[in-house]
């Protein structure tokens, strides 16, 4: 029982993911009873972060929202805190997750460990860099470094830094230029 | 390099490709149903709303279309109300399927861009 029991983290994590991919945008805003703008957008940020890649793009409902007329320097702070705590939850998932990875990889990623010995002050930089300059999921950093045992606020303050720093302009981007950049524009 | 190792690799490979594909899947739902605004007249089955950016769209509203205010059904939205409509575009008007109405508390919008 216990050693179907480590694969549990990894399951629940690919389950909600799958489970998010077969509710339409229809019915995840009806679920969610929520009546402020502001908190239903932390609420789809925070499942945004919670689900890998098939849950919801919070990046084009941030644009969706400032757009329609809320303030961006709020969003891009509010959008940042709510998808890093979800985010926490693929750091778990790496930590946990470690179990069931071959020895051979383990051995092999485990190299990383040596670079943030010899670099202590590199990983927290490259965590903000790619918080703030890179449009992907958080999940490509917390994953990894879930696996390496790396302390959590090192990868997640850093991280949610850089991500408010790339929300706050995103938002800013989807109220004042809009029109002139094509992958902010919605299809309405 | 072990064959359990290469193993697992492929299969996270797999699973990565899968959930890849359901990200563009998904991005593009949304991308096409999400529309937010507010509203700048209203009638009985059709309302027009307006972004920060004052582009105005059409929204029809049918029978099946849900209305939401918080965990609430209610009527028809009103001129000034905020809301978010899940629907698609069809000849330049959204057929909505559900509309969510927002309350207009919290901060202001910034100042209109020209």
């Amino acid at each position: 029982m216990k050693k179907y029991l480590r694969f549990l983290p990894v399951v629940t994590f690919v389950g909600v993911s799958l489970l998010f991919l077969f509710l339409t945008p229809g019915k995840i805003v009806a679920y969610i009873g929520i009546e402020n703008a502001y908190v239903l957008i932390f609420v789809l940020a925070f499942l945004g972060g919670l689900t890998t890649f098939s849950g919801i793009p919070y990046h084009l409902v941030l644009i969706g929202f400032a757009a329609g007329g809320l303030n961006p320097w709020i969003l891009g702070p509010l959008t940042a805190i709510a998808v890093s705590l979800g985010d926490c939850t693929s750091y778990l998932i790496g930590y946990f997750g470690r179990e069931i990875i071959p020895v051979r990889l383990q051995n092999a990623m485990q190299r990383l460990s040596r670079i943030q010995e010899a670099h202590p002050r590199l990983l927290p930089s490259v965590f903000f860099l790619y918080g703030a300059l890179v449009p992907f999921s958080n999940d490509v950093i917390t994953i990894p470094m879930g696996f390496l045992k790396y302390p959590i606020l090192r990868v997640m303050i850093p991280l949610a830094i850089g991500t408010t720093i790339f929300n706050t302009g995103l938002a800013l981007v989807a109220v004042y230029a809009y029109d002139w950049i094509p992958f902010v524009q919605l299809n309405n | 390099m072990k064959r359990s190792a290469v193993v697992f690799l492929s299969v996270i490979a797999i699973i990565a490709a899968f959930f890849l594909a359901a990200s563009a899947y998904r991005q593009a739902q949304w991308r096409e149903q999400q529309h937010i605004g507010e509203v700048v007249s209203a009638a009985e089955d059709r309302i027009v709303i307006s972004d920060v950016r004052g582009r105005e769209r059409t929204v029809r509203m049918s029978e099946q279309t849900v209305i939401r205010k918080g965990r609430t059904t209610v009527g028809p939205p009103e001129v000034g109300d905020r809301l978010m409509v899940i629907g698609k575009n069809e000849n330049g008007s959204i057929d909505a399927v559900l509309i969510r109405i927002l309350d207009n508390k919290g901060p202001l919008p910034p100042e209109k861009p020209r």
